[in-house]
């Protein structure tokens, strides 16, 4: 590959992430971070994890981000009685021309490039694993058959931080597997009277499908090409390493408050977000301004607090800030 | 010229800006430390006086010469260290904004990794290096501390015109200084030697026996300070007995004075002798006897009988018989007999007021030698401080108790209280030794407790019968101590251990009262 063709392919995603920006912005009114955040997601060939009060537009930003990929969707309702087969897909009788019975693969909901998952939260610990070692493997075995995915399979489960009675909150083993937890805030008065203009009306904007399979295929592949200098990667370690209380360079408020840091996964999350992150902005290589970007969204959901943050009522975010504000950069 | 030579001219053209600014600064750094090491100086100086140092030089403009050296060759080496390139490129990201580019670009042309994107990146960092307005992004900065450099220029200045007015102070310092300084030693020894020579003029050959010994023993070259001490002490004994001896004639007189009793015409003798003025009382005998009508011929026989008698004995009690001879005469104008008394009780007082004035001077080289005594002290002081820390070290052995190595020193104290009768015994507690005791009810000092903590132990004696047969109770170190931790980290210790063993429960504490009510509420339900 040469640099002219480098130059094209950088300047070939911004313009695609212009485009998806544009049209998502048709219906989503702000959370454009979030926006962002679920796109970089797609393109470091991650999940995301999207928590947000009802009603803010976590399933519509979704659906949205679905219509203007043009991939293939489904959505998953969650609850109690969700079974795994409900999932994945199940084997079924079926008989051919000859009379003879035969077992049939019925792909489940999961088959798909965008999956929602809705309250990801309450279904049973046996389904939730259905989904997440889908979202790991990016296969699904069912019997002896394991039936590889169709690529980009990028997966969005939206948690209600609110209701948590009978709900079944993810392990951290799970919740690891996230690449990114994004946060859904409340519109202010401006964006509120924007959503109900755009809602409240006879006919809601519609959005054209802009990017296909292959495009995003492409993105992803530029995404990984970003080169991360030495330095940068280095901030990047020292940050995962700041979250974990027996560290040396361990933060202050994670020896007090935290019980288990960042995995090394999070830092893969860290750099690899860092680099789409640096594309969206037009740089050509990873800068630590990047990294401190995505590093809330990559670790806030990696952090196991313990009893005393609890009683103290310290989240993660609060540390992570802290954290991020503290530590001296390249 | 390549991106790569572009990017390096830059970085080095930022690290030049760079290096001047840390020049300024280290500047600043080392003018203050000269300035502040010339007012010492000339502190010193005008203090000190202008002594002889190094090479010629005063001692304080030695040391400020030094201090210079020793600043300069900081500065110089600070200087001329140049910072890596790495950082500056850092240094220069983060002041112009430039995200990392120039760090990124720069590392990346050291590892010189083969990917079509470096280039990009290089030409990149090159155009922006290119574009760099190096006065704007690293300013020449006058450091802060340039402020304290004039301060301390105008201290100086201010010093150095006040500096010549200084000299009586120093006058007054030094004067007070040479009785603590070792050349005082000199003038000490100088002044006794002259006592030694009067000792000798004044026929006391006692005193300038004694007086002689002790400025052999501190001029001896090699001699010691204990040997000095005890030549001291000798001398200083000797002249405290004879201040005692004089203080006791002075008494005598007085009661002399007493037994003459309120005759006229022995009044300015009585006076005199009341005064312990030995001299003005013979002077006065020789006015009165004159008085009396001394006549030629009585001369002759009382020359002759104070001739009889052994020259510069001095006795009292002759004295004291003499006077009573001549006050009990009932003549007018004195016979020979009596005037051989007037003649032989003149003779005895002047005899004591020399012995006297010899005492005086004596208690003049006394005061002389505790001069000297001092300035040998304080030169031992050191020695003496170290003894101190010597005996007050915990010694690990317990004479009562045996080996009992505890902070806070051996119980020497108990030891002393067990050997003490039962009716001294401090109110007879045993908590006492330790400290454990509240207070002493009469001194009413608080007992203070040691670090070490003790228990108390009780070993039985093996012979039960006897006036021996008593147990041996005595404190041994406790294993109870202070606590390795402290009460903020207990509860959180304890919280972490808390957590750890709910943790298989899997429920989250803000969800255990819902899970709780939850319960209840099925109970409830149940119980309907």
């Amino acid at each position: 590959m040469t640099t002219t063709q480098v130059d094209r392919r950088i300047e070939q995603f911004q313009n695609n992430m212009r485009l998806v920006r544009t049209e998502v912005g048709r219906v989503i009114v702000g959370n454009d971070a979030v926006v962002d955040g679920v796109m970089t997601c797609l393109l470091a060939r991650g999940h995301v994890l999207l928590e947000g009060i009802p009603g803010v537009g976590k399933t519509k930003l979704v659906q949205t981000l679905a219509d203007v990929l043009h991939l293939k969707f489904s959505r998953i309702q969650f609850t109690p009685d969700l079974m795994p087969g409900d999932i994945i897909g199940t084997s079924i009788v079926r008989e051919d021309e000859g009379g003879r019975k035969y077992f049939e693969f019925q792909p489940g909901p999961i088959f798909a490039n965008m999956v929602l998952a809705d309250e990801i939260n309450r279904a049973t610990p046996k389904t939730q694993s259905a989904l997440l070692e889908a979202m790991q493997e990016n296969s699904v075995s069912v019997g002896k058959t394991t039936h590889p995915l169709q690529q980009p399979f990028f997966v969005l489960a939206t948690m209600n931080p609110l209701e948590m009675e009978g709900t079944y909150p993810l392990p951290e083993a799970q919740l690891d597997r996230f690449f990114f937890k994004l946060k859904m805030g409340f519109p202010d008065v401006d964006e509120l009277h924007e959503v109900l203009d755009r809602t409240t009306q006879a006919r809601e904007p519609q959005v054209d499908r802009v990017l296909a399979q292959g495009e995003i295929l492409e993105m992803r592949e530029t995404a990984r090409e970003v080169p991360v200098a030495r330095p940068v990667q280095d901030y990047a370690i020292r940050l995962t390493l700041a979250t974990h209380p027996e560290a040396s360079g361990a933060h202050a408020l994670a020896k007090q408050y935290v019980r288990f840091g960042a995995s090394p996964r999070g830092t893969q999350a860290l750099i690899l977000g860092a680099k789409v992150h640096a594309l969206i902005h037009d740089r050509v290589h990873v800068a630590s301004e990047d990294v401190r970007a995505v590093a809330l969204s990559a670790l806030r959901h990696r952090l196991l607090l313990n009893f005393e943050a609890e009683a103290d009522r310290v989240d993660t975010d609060a540390i992570l800030t802290r954290i991020i504000g503290e530590l001296a950069a390249p | 010229m390549s991106d790569r030579e572009i990017l390096l001219t830059a970085l080095d053209g930022v690290e030049r800006r760079l290096r001047v600014n840390r020049n300024l600064d280290v500047l600043t750094r080392a003018a203050t430390a000269i300035l502040a090491a010339a007012i010492a100086a000339v502190l010193l100086q005008a203090l000190a006086g202008p002594r002889p140092g190094v090479f010629g030089l005063t001692l304080p403009v030695a040391l400020f010469v030094l201090a210079c050296l020793v600043v300069a060759g900081i500065a110089l080496s600070r200087s001329r260290a140049r910072r890596p390139l790495e950082d500056v490129a850092a240094e220069a990201d983060r002041r112009g904004g430039l995200h990392d580019t120039l760090g990124s670009a720069l590392w990346f042309t050291q590892q010189g990794t083969a990917s079509p994107w470096i280039p990009l990146l290089l030409g990149r960092a090159s155009r922006l290096a290119a574009g760099l307005d190096l006065v704007r992004l690293v300013p020449i900065v006058v450091p802060r501390g340039v402020r304290v450099v004039l301060l301390l220029a105008v201290a100086l200045a201010g010093l150095s015109w006040l500096a010549p007015k200084l000299p009586p102070l120093r006058d007054a310092l030094a004067n007070d200084a040479t009785a603590i300084k070792p050349e005082g030693e000199a003038e000490q020894i100088a002044t006794l030697r002259e006592l030694a020579e009067d000792a000798v003029r004044r026929g006391d050959t006692t005193a300038k026996t004694k007086l002689q010994r002790v400025l052999a023993a501190l001029e001896r070259p090699g001699a010691s300070p204990e040997d000095k001490r005890k030549a001291l002490d000798e001398a200083r004994e000797y002249v405290a007995q004879r201040s005692f001896e004089a203080a006791t004639d002075r008494e005598r007189l007085r009661q002399i004075a007493d037994q003459l009793g309120g005759r006229s015409e022995f009044g300015e003798v009585t006076q005199a002798l009341r005064d312990g003025d030995a001299k003005g009382a013979a002077d006065a005998l020789k006015r009165l006897a004159t008085a009396r009508g001394e006549s030629a011929a009585g001369r002759e026989p009382a020359a002759a009988e104070a001739a009889q008698s052994p020259p510069g004995e001095g006795d009292l009690a002759t004295l004291q018989e003499s006077l009573q001879a001549v006050a009990q005469n009932p003549d007018r104008n004195l016979t020979g007999e009596t005037q051989g008394k007037v003649a032989k009780a003149v003779q005895n007082l002047e005899e004591i007021a020399k012995r006297l004035d010899g005492a005086a001077a004596l208690n003049q080289a006394r005061r002389k030698l505790d001069a000297v005594s001092m300035s040998m002290s304080r030169e031992s002081r050191l020695r003496a401080a170290r003894f101190g820390q010597q005996q007050g070290a915990p010694n690990g052995q317990s004479p009562e108790t045996g080996a009992a190595n505890i902070q806070g020193g051996t119980m020497f104290r108990q030891a002393a209280v067990a050997k003490e009768g039962e009716g001294q015994r401090d109110g007879g507690r045993t908590g006492d030794a330790s400290g454990n005791a509240q207070g002493d009810p009469v001194l009413g000092d608080e007992v203070k407790r040691p670090q070490a903590k003790y228990q108390l132990e009780t070993v039985r004696s093996e012979a039960r019968e006897g006036p021996d047969a008593a147990d041996a109770v005595f404190y041994s170190a406790s294993r109870q101590g202070d606590a390795k931790t402290g009460y903020e980290a207990a509860p959180q210790q304890y919280r972490h251990a808390a957590e750890e063993a709910m943790s298989p429960e899997r429920i989250a504490l803000r969800h255990r009262p819902i899970v709780k009510r939850y319960f209840t509420q099925l109970r409830e339900q149940d119980g309907k």
